[in-house]
């Protein structure tokens, strides 16, 4: 469905006193993304990964190579299929705070991208805003709430809901979960797979978090300057990875330590019971 | 070190005053480290601006917060500007929107030690050079640079050795790897760790992440809603969590479970009183519905 073929982006540092500076932030990138499929790429900070997804939304061009999506570039400049695209490929950013228009209800946030790409009458689209906010989780009274009325966990939840609002087959998740506590971030997480299930969305996972990862992607990418350095398509292999900034990042999943094995005998049986 | 007596917050809301924390009891004895988890709105940040007595004005307390014997909430605010920074000091979330943008790094330093210390500006930036070099950052010609021009995790580190530089005597972070990505995070917590170890400071760490807090903490304090859930050494909480909403969070962090076996949201009310399960362990008591 989304083919990222031979991709190079560089940047190049501009200043009236400065050398200029090149900087190549994706080198020579292929990647291809199944329907139904949610593909993480996973590296440190300035590895490149949110440039990727940036080139991957059409909001950068790519110096070389093309991203292809359902056959369509998606840099054309066509207004028909720039449309098209844009119904199709969604974003849910890391910052939900700015992403939002501090002005707007969380109804016509949410309605913003629906009355752009759907023809729906205004009875239609209410009853779909109501069914969309309860399907993340939110109540459908919160729909005349302002952004600063939801606290952060909530507020993602209406962005994501913004996101799924146009039916789209690829939404790129740009750290979206990595600030919230670690409830919420399951819950969204949840939310998210089941969306995955019954819709068939496609996901391109931005984080450096390995456990949520391994919770929720099915294909992982590390990237590390700006290139893909491992690539494992099956997740239960993930503790196999070789690379040294795979090794790294796995390291750095702080897990609980010393298990007893008591403890999640107990916690298994309470499950059961309730 | 420091003592907590079931300290209870208010904060004046537009809605008049609203309680933020309520009979929160613990203790934090000298060279060791107490890790406090707990989601948003729990009031771990609150505790933190109690013991550094901020926001004085805007909030009021009952009970009691004692530092070597002494009472921080009789204090009066001059004996308090003593306290902070050079015996108890605070590292923020947020690094960036910490530092003055128009003030070079050493400036900051040279700010902070005059403020507490009579020191002569060569010699502040020369211990400056010295506790950056503690924390990985051992290049001098970053005193000369403006926050701007660093990354966050430079700054976090920068903020740290700031703090470090008057060797308090307890140490207060406050979410100090919230804003980091997973690779700096381990890299700082670890110089954290090593810093502790080498001073003896006591310390006070607070995160919603608990394997922040699992690495680093002797003894956790769990916390919602602004009380107490679970207190007890980090070795009993981590291998025997009593309260469900430990274990949930204990359960979110483990790789053993798979998205569908976690509990996505502990609907639990905060109830019941705290008992002591075993020594030294606290939990508090959950309604059973049988």
């Amino acid at each position: 469905m989304l083919m990222i073929q031979h991709v190079s982006k560089c940047y190049q540092q501009k200043g009236w006193f400065r050398i200029k500076e090149r900087i190549q932030a994706v080198k020579d990138v292929t990647l291809t993304l199944r329907q139904g499929v949610c593909l993480a790429i996973v590296g440190e900070s300035g590895s490149g990964k949110t440039t990727l997804g940036k080139l991957v939304l059409g909001i950068e061009q790519p110096d070389c190579g093309a991203i292809l999506f359902d056959n369509l570039n998606v840099c054309t400049t066509v207004k028909a299929s720039k449309k098209l695209l844009q119904k199709n490929i969604q974003v849910v950013f890391q910052d939900c705070q700015s992403a939002v228009n501090p002005k707007m209800k969380i109804k016509d946030i949410i309605a913003e991208p629906m009355e752009l790409h759907l023809s729906l009458s205004k009875a239609e689209r209410v009853k779909k805003i109501e069914q969309l906010l309860v399907q993340v989780g939110l109540a459908p009274r919160d729909a005349d709430k302002y952004p600063h009325q939801l606290s952060g966990g909530q507020l993602q939840r209406v962005t994501i809901a913004r996101a799924i609002a146009t039916e789209p087959k690829l939404i790129v998740l740009d750290e979206s979960i990595n600030s919230l506590d670690l409830l919420v971030q399951i819950s969204i997480l949840k939310l998210l797979k089941q969306l995955q299930r019954e819709k068939g969305f496609s996901y391109f996972f931005i984080t450096h978090d390995l456990h949520a990862v391994q919770l929720f992607a099915d294909e992982v990418a590390v990237m590390d300057k700006g290139e893909i350095v491992e690539f494992v398509s099956d997740i239960t292999q993930i503790d196999n990875m070789t690379h040294p900034v795979s090794r790294r990042l796995l390291a750095a999943r702080l897990p609980i330590p010393c298990k007893h094995p008591s403890q999640s005998q107990r916690f298994d049986r309470e499950e059961h019971v309730s | 070190m420091l003592e907590i007596q079931q300290l209870s917050i208010w904060i004046q809301t537009e809605n008049g005053e609203k309680q933020v924390v309520r009979d929160a009891s613990m203790m934090i004895p000298a060279g060791q480290t107490v890790g406090i988890v707990g989601e948003s709105g729990s009031g771990k940040t609150m505790l933190c601006h109690a013991v550094m007595q901020l926001f004085r004005d805007s909030r009021r307390y009952n009970g009691d917060i004692l530092f070597e014997g002494r009472s921080l909430l009789a204090m009066d605010e001059q004996e308090m500007r003593q306290l902070r920074g050079n015996d108890i000091a605070l590292i923020m979330q947020n690094p960036i929107a910490m530092f003055n943008p128009l003030v070079t790094v050493g400036d900051h330093f040279v700010e902070t030690m005059q403020a507490h210390t009579p020191v002569k500006k060569q010699q502040a930036l020369k211990i400056a050079a010295q506790q950056l070099a503690r924390f990985q950052l051992p290049d001098p010609s970053i005193l000369k640079k403006y926050p701007h021009e660093l990354s966050g995790g430079m700054l976090q580190r920068i903020m740290i050795a700031l703090a470090a530089s008057l060797s308090p005597k307890l140490l207060l972070a406050d979410e100090p790897t919230t804003a980091l990505d997973t690779l700096t995070q381990l890299e700082i917590l670890e110089e954290l760790a090593l810093y502790q170890q080498q001073t003896n400071t006591s310390m006070l760490i607070v995160s919603h992440d608990l394997g922040v807090i699992a690495k680093m903490a002797d003894t956790i304090v769990v916390m919602r809603r602004g009380q107490i859930m679970e207190y007890g050494p980090a070795d009993c909480i981590l291998v025997e969590p009593v309260h469900s909403y430990t274990q949930a969070l204990l359960a979110a962090k483990d790789n053993k479970y798979s998205l569908e076996q976690l509990v996505d949201a502990w609907t639990g009310e905060v109830s019941g009183e705290l008992y002591e399960y075993r020594q030294g362990h606290w939990v508090r008591q959950e309604e059973t519905s049988c």
